[in-house]
């Protein structure tokens, strides 16, 4: 009950209304930078849609040549496409406030301790100030692939398909945010994680293909370890009623869930340790 | 005349000797992206159940993609980073005004940097992939020679591109992504051009991003082979000194804007 006895918004709402005002002005901000040099900008764009394309291309090509990779059709591989490119979308956009680079040049600058100053979780501090407008590429891409693939594919779009479609993207862009975060938190100890993330981020080009492609140690690597295949080959799976290991296609909200939590205590912990030794 | 270019190259050499590059960072990504696309091919020959695709072996297709993964970082330069530096920091003026060509300055400053990445990472991942992964040796020679003149190509290419720097008002960034991803859709380096159905091939192949990875790619494969390996040649030179008139116009046509707007 409020005590001056007016109806106003519980106290959760007005936080989160703040938090949004404050991202909005970073995001404006950001724009305005960008619109500086607006015809390079747009051609960066164009650019990164064109990477995109070069895949679709890349299975039209392969198309001209056999029917199907294991199994999967052209229509059925812009769908696997389309789940990954939007889910990487997402996380380029609005997920990259704590991406491993940053968090390393924030460590060796030391304008992280700026950020642990700030009146705001340092997570939330570095989520909602940054935001990328590189990532409109991918989004854009993301958003047209579905756009294509989805009546091509031979599924019937029913709410309960369309729902379960709009939780696994989600959870795909959780999932890629949750293995990033977990590498960022290593800056806390080394400041020589740049192969690393350039690891995970190249292995991110493995589930453009069916996981059925690969060999038994791949297929666990990107299923239990670093789980990419749940970002979009089980979810298209699931969907598209095919694929390896149907018991698993489901899980990607609780994969997401839990990569989140892990992650997230190792990064509170490496938080911890910095700022206990001050370095 | 020729021996101060000559220094400029060897400056730049031991600069990046001075810098290591992240020599482990390249060759993860390289490798794995391999690892990819050999699961991919196999998959690809296993569903077509042929030995053969487009006259290409798994075998051959195998050393086709590890020698593009090679040539495709020592095509790669930062030309247009550079010279978007140079104009953004007002480098540029300075550098006119020393006796020195700025595009031929650009070139062999680039070279050194060329030469350093052909020392320490183009000699010994090839060879670890002939001893390692079976890749066969060039079918011919003359493999090297149009790997040079494919270098000149990207240079010139990337050159072009980076004099967008004097137009687009101080960036470069959208413009040159947009280069590499054309060069990577239709040069032939992460797809043979042999699997492009008939009419975009004979479309394709006339570009010069073919002429910079499909040429030296296929010579290397022997897929052009014999008196073929000359025209292929002159067709290479050819698109060296189209590009470089290209080059030297748009080039004279930049610094009437430099000197107008005083830098």
């Amino acid at each position: 009950m409020n005590p001056e006895g007016g109806r106003s918004p519980p106290r959760g709402v007005v936080e989160m209304l703040k938090t949004f005002r404050l991202w909005k002005k970073f995001a404006v901000a950001r724009i305005a930078e960008d619109f500086q040099y607006a015809e390079d900008f747009f051609l960066g764009i164009f650019a990164l849609v064109l990477t995109n394309v070069i895949g679709v291309l890349f299975y039209w090509v392969i198309m001209q040549n056999i029917p199907n990779i294991n199994g999967w059709t052209l229509e059925e591989l812009l769908f696997l496409y389309a789940l990954e490119v939007f889910a990487w979308g997402v996380w380029n956009t609005f997920l990259k406030g704590t991406v491993p680079w940053r968090v390393e040049e924030a460590v060796r600058s030391g304008s992280l301790d700026r950020v642990l100053v700030q009146p705001m979780k340092p997570i939330k501090y570095m989520m909602i100030s940054t935001f990328d407008t590189h990532g409109f590429g991918d989004l854009l891409s993301g958003i047209a692939l579905l756009a294509i693939s989805m009546p091509i594919v031979s599924v019937v779009w029913s709410v309960e398909k369309l729902f379960a479609l709009a939780i696994f993207l989600l959870s795909g862009s959780l999932i890629i945010y949750s293995i990033f975060l977990a590498i960022a938190t290593l800056a806390f100890w080394t400041t020589r994680i740049g192969p690393i993330t350039e690891i995970v981020w190249i292995t991110g080009n493995f589930t453009n293909y069916p996981l059925e492609i690969f060999n038994k140690y791949i297929k666990a690597f990107l299923t239990f370890i670093m789980p990419l295949a749940f970002v979009n080959y089980f979810p298209a799976a699931a969907i598209l009623g095919k694929g390896i290991w149907p018991q698993l296609q489901y899980l990607s909200p609780l994969v997401a869930i839990i990569s989140f939590a892990v992650a997230y205590s190792f990064w509170k912990f490496g938080l911890k340790h910095y700022s206990s030794t001050g370095s | 005349m020729l021996g101060r270019y000559l220094k400029l190259a060897e400056t730049s050499f031991k600069e990046m000797l001075a810098y290591r590059t992240n020599f482990i960072g390249g060759l993860a990504q390289s490798v794995l992206t391999l690892i990819a696309f050999w699961f991919l091919w196999k998959a690809i020959f296993t569903t077509a159940g042929t030995p053969e695709i487009n006259g290409m072996t798994f075998e051959i297709m195998i050393t086709y993609m590890v020698i593009s993964s090679l040539i495709r970082p020592l095509a790669w330069s930062f030309v247009e980073g550079e010279i978007e530096y140079d104009v953004r920091m007002g480098g540029i003026t300075r550098k006119l005004t020393i006796p020195m060509s700025y595009p031929l300055y650009r070139l062999f400053g680039n070279i050194g940097a060329v030469g350093y990445k052909v020392m320490t990472w183009g000699f010994p991942v090839l060879l670890g992939a002939v001893l390692i992964v079976k890749v066969s040796m060039p079918a011919s020679l003359l493999f090297f020679v149009s790997l040079i003149f494919s270098y000149l190509i990207n240079f010139l290419l990337a050159f072009l591109t980076g004099m967008w720097v004097f137009w687009s008002g101080g960036k470069v960034w959208g413009l040159t992504l947009s280069r590499n991803m054309i060069s990577d859709m239709v040069s032939g380096s992460l797809m043979p051009l042999y699997f492009f159905p008939a009419w975009l091939f004979s479309i394709l192949q006339l570009l010069p991003f073919a002429a910079a990875f499909h040429i030296p790619l296929s010579i290397y494969i022997g897929k052009i082979s014999g008196v073929e390996i000359f025209s292929a040649l002159g067709f290479q030179v050819l698109w060296i000194l189209i590009l470089s008139a290209f080059v030297g116009f748009v080039w004279s046509r930049a610094k009437k804007r430099i000197f107008s707007q005083g830098g």
